[in-house]
């Protein structure tokens, strides 16, 4: 009997040197929202679909592939998770700066320049329950890597005002026992939504005090890493590579609407401008998300509590300079996704 | 009464993968950001362009 409070998180902040090679050394231990453990999914085929039996069923089982399914990271929007999850998900990182003031600034990869073309960097991703003698599973995951992510603000008060989902995948490889000793938790500097600014298409939504919520995603949609050569374990196929697809991000946001509100103005003149997210803890401690050029795809009246809302749906587009979205955080950790 | 120096800013090493040029590059994100959305990737500080001999610096 094990309870799912004892399930143990961690992971390498630090990034592997190729996706078969784990990193055990530059990794933290953080709790996680999600009381699910990851699942391993070995499949199995079977040969019902082969006349020649003198029968429509099965007489045998095949080996086929590991196809663990994506799983979600639930946090608290904090600075290091933000450093984190940005830099693998972004791919193009340059870190500036010593602790407790490390930055980083993150882009989305481009294809033809990016040095390991369209993949980003990997991880290393722990879960153990009761590790030691009497473990009941101790998994080292290698070559995982950030799929998607998604930042909430809300008007809620406290934690749950900021929440950072990230969606993570693996290549089906996978040690147990992993032999590794995660360290105490990381300490993590939290940055809730009322120290928020935010500054969309020209407007200050704090200084209107008209804010609600907001919610940026972004998701790789990678490309399935199944080839001939891509590697197995335990007689099941493993995925050899993710590489990134047709990249979506979205940013959708609620604000009061009143007199003066410029929203569906905007959206009827196709205006674009830069917004602007931060989030801060601290001077070393904060978010920078800006999206280059958004403009407003679809502005909707509704209402919230009984104040009259508009929803909007942002359409990003790639700025000729600064390219599509942006994410500079600062953090006290070192080492990320280095 | 001294004039206070002014800090150094810090600066990156970044590198263009298909040209390969290499540039020292002011560590601020007006600066990186349309590098990056250029695709210049930061490389370790041994990549920095060797300086030139102060003889040619005349």
């Amino acid at each position: 009997m094990a309870n799912i409070n004892e399930l143990l998180t961690g992971w390498s902040y630090g990034k592997q040197t190729n996706i078969s090679t784990p990193n055990t050394s530059a990794i933290w231990r953080q709790t996680n929202l999600n009381r699910r453990p990851w699942p391993q999914n070995p499949i199995a085929e079977d040969d019902a679909a082969e006349i020649g039996k003198g029968h429509e069923f099965a007489t045998q089982l095949f080996k086929s592939h590991y196809a663990d399914p994506e799983y979600e990271l639930q946090k608290y929007l904090s600075s290091e998770i933000a450093a984190w999850a940005f830099a693998f998900a972004f791919g193009n990182v340059v870190k500036s700066g010593s602790p407790p003031g490390v930055t980083y600034t993150c882009v989305p990869i481009l294809g033809a320049t990016n040095p390991t073309a369209l993949e980003l960097p990997y991880f290393t991703f722990f879960q153990q329950l009761r590790p030691g003698s009497s473990e009941i599973f101790d998994l080292l995951r290698q070559g995982c890597a950030v799929k998607s992510l998604k930042l909430a603000l809300n008007s809620s008060p406290g934690r749950q005002s900021a929440t950072l989902s990230v969606g993570i995948v693996t290549t089906g490889q996978y040690t147990d026992p992993s032999g590794v000793t995660l360290p105490a938790q990381a300490t993590l500097h939290e940055m809730q939504s009322g120290g928020s600014t935010i500054v969309i298409n020209g407007v200050d939504y704090v200084a209107s005090k008209n804010f609600l919520t907001a919610e940026f995603t972004w998701d790789n949609q990678f490309r399935t890493g199944f080839f001939p050569g891509s590697g197995a374990q335990d007689g099941f196929q493993t995925q050899g590579r993710f590489e990134i697809g047709d990249r979506v991000c979205g940013f959708n946001f609620v604000a009061r609407f009143q007199n003066g509100s410029t929203e569906l103005t905007k959206l009827r003149a196709l205006t674009t401008g830069t917004a602007v997210i931060t989030t801060t803890f601290d001077s070393n401690n904060n978010l920078n998300l800006t999206m280059q050029k958004m403009a407003f795809a679809v502005a909707e009246l509704g209402e919230s509590g009984g104040i009259v809302t508009i929803q909007v749906t942002g359409s990003q587009l790639f700025d000729s300079t600064n390219g599509l979205v942006t994410a500079v955080i600062k953090c006290s950790q070192d080492g990320i996704a280095q | 009464m001294e004039t206070p120096k002014e800090t150094p800013k810090e600066t990156v090493i970044m590198k263009h993968h298909l040209s390969g040029e290499v540039q020292e590059v002011e560590a601020s994100p007006d600066k990186l950001i349309p590098l990056m959305a250029a695709g210049w990737h930061q490389v370790p500080a041994d990549a920095a362009p060797a300086s030139a001999p102060e003889s040619e610096k005349q």
